[in-house]
């Protein structure tokens, strides 16, 4: 069978991985920076506490693989008596995805929160200083006027991460979350082809990501009409 | 000569309307960085419609002087009063009394990833509430005002220094503030754009704004300012009109400071 055959007889189980693969990656970047961007700004607040907690939580989550994370979110949860919500969309039940997500998600915040941070402290001083001086308060001048430049000072950083992100999506397959990675495997056994199905997601995965860093190029651009 | 600035000592309906009159007050104010010494026993008054120009050596204190009156810095003791209120006060709101409160920065710090015109309406539209258009239109008479009406649609990277100083100056005056602080605006000037921004502020100077001027700019402090402070190591040395400053004063510090710089 040559390497089209496999694509063509089982695009079905492609498309699908391929749709899951996105989802999972979808959710876990917009849940990353949302945290990540709270933690970046706890790590650069006054209020110790706030700063002891954004600490030590980054040097934790990056100080772990991912793999283990995913696996205690997975495994580990239902054992202490915590189970995520078991919600059926369009008849798919999402807890696994759930899980999967929660691991990403805290996996990532971690990378966008350095990331974040140092975009923030990119950004001159006598920025917020004249937004003060005009009368905003700390979180307007923040928000209408640092973060602004931060993200944009950031913006390659975080395209790589996402391009990360989506790449270590793959490891969710180990949960049973039918991504990619898990598509490959269980046409590799159905199949007996043991190197077309992983080309063939290798494909895929770079598709995704070259499509995401021209996206992120692109916006760098866009966002470079002020230089 | 002294008591230019300090309308304690007169009588007492006198001392109400002068009381009044002030816009900002500074009172026994004292600053230190670790164990130096920024300001000691700063007292400064300054009436509605003055241009008071500080001037001095670097390191004596002049720009945190400035800094302090809009509470960029914080003080250690003293106070500062903004038209006879505190606003050290805890019941004072420093966000609300920073925008009647214009400051200019040596390094223009206008916000780079907005244009021109953004620069000017960002604050009046957020803070202010005001409309987009009413912002717009008085962004457009500002930006007559210093010359500018053709930069509104650029970005600050492709303006001048100079440039850049005369639409951070419009910016400040777009939220219509009592008071404008200017901290060495024309400092980081190439020499040839400094003539453009110090023609700015005389025109401002005239309509009867009060400004406190933080300047090296002799002849404009000649020129323009209605009351001259001379400070050295965290204190005010001499204050006077320009003349007294410039011609009559005696103090050995003044005079040596001035025959460098002139």
């Amino acid at each position: 069978m040559s390497i089209l055959d496999v694509f063509f007889k089982y695009s079905d189980m492609f498309w699908a991985g391929t749709k899951m693969t996105i989802s999972i990656s979808f959710f876990s970047i917009i849940g990353g920076l949302i945290i990540g961007i709270i933690l970046a700004l706890m790590k650069i607040s006054k209020v110790r506490g706030l700063r002891w907690i954004s600490n030590a939580y980054v040097e934790l989550i990056r100080g772990t693989p991912v793999l283990v994370q995913i696996a205690i979110a997975f495994f580990g949860l239902p054992m202490l008596g915590i189970n995520l919500p078991s919600i059926d969309i369009g008849g798919v039940s999402i807890d696994r995805m759930l899980s999967g997500i929660m691991a990403l998600t805290i996996n990532t915040s971690a990378y966008i929160c350095e990331i974040v941070r140092s975009g923030i402290q990119s950004v001159e001083r006598g920025q917020m200083e004249a937004a003060r001086s005009l009368g905003f308060n700390g979180h307007s001048a923040m928000r209408l006027v640092v973060l602004p430049q931060a993200i944009k000072n950031i913006l390659p950083a975080l395209g790589n991460e996402f391009v990360t992100i989506i790449k270590t999506s793959s490891q969710v397959s180990v949960i049973g979350m039918a991504d990619l990675m898990y598509t490959a495997n269980t046409i590799q056994g159905i199949s007996f082809q043991p190197m077309q199905p992983l080309i063939i997601v290798a494909a895929i995965y770079f598709m995704i990501t070259f499509t995401i860093s021209y996206g992120v190029r692109f916006m760098e651009g866009y966002m470079s009409k002020s230089n | 000569m002294f008591n230019l600035f300090n309308m304690h000592n007169s009588g007492t309906t006198e001392l109400n309307t002068s009381e009044f009159n002030t816009v900002i007050d500074v009172k026994n104010v004292f600053k230190t960085f670790k164990k130096l010494h920024v300001l000691q026993e700063v007292d400064l008054s300054v009436k509605k419609g003055e241009v008071v120009t500080i001037i001095g050596p670097s390191g004596a204190g002049k720009s945190t002087l400035l800094r302090c009156i809009n509470q960029l810095e914080s003080i250690d003791n003293g106070d500062i009063c903004y038209n006879g209120r505190s606003i050290m006060d805890k019941s004072s709101d420093i966000d609300t009394i920073r925008q009647k409160i214009g400051m200019v920065f040596q390094h223009f710090n206008l916000f780079p990833h907005l244009t021109v015109m953004e620069n000017i309406t960002l604050a009046p539209i957020n803070l202010l509430k005001m409309s987009k258009k009413n912002a717009a239109e008085i962004g457009m008479s500002l930006l007559n005002k210093v010359g500018l009406a053709e930069k509104k649609d650029a970005y600050p990277s492709q303006l001048s220094g100079g440039q850049k100083q005369r639409i951070a100056i419009a910016r400040s005056l777009a939220m219509n503030p009592d008071v404008m602080l200017f901290d060495e605006p024309t400092s980081a000037l190439d020499p040839e754009m400094v003539g453009e921004v110090l023609q700015v502020m005389k025109d401002l100077a005239k309509t009867g704004m009060t400004m406190i001027i933080v300047s090296h700019e002799m002849g404009f402090t000649r020129e323009v300012a209605s009351n001259v402070v001379f400070m050295d190591s965290g204190r005010i040395i001499e204050k006077g009109s320009p003349n007294y400053i410039f011609n009559s004063s005696d103090n050995k510090r003044v005079r040596s400071f001035l025959q460098k710089v002139i």
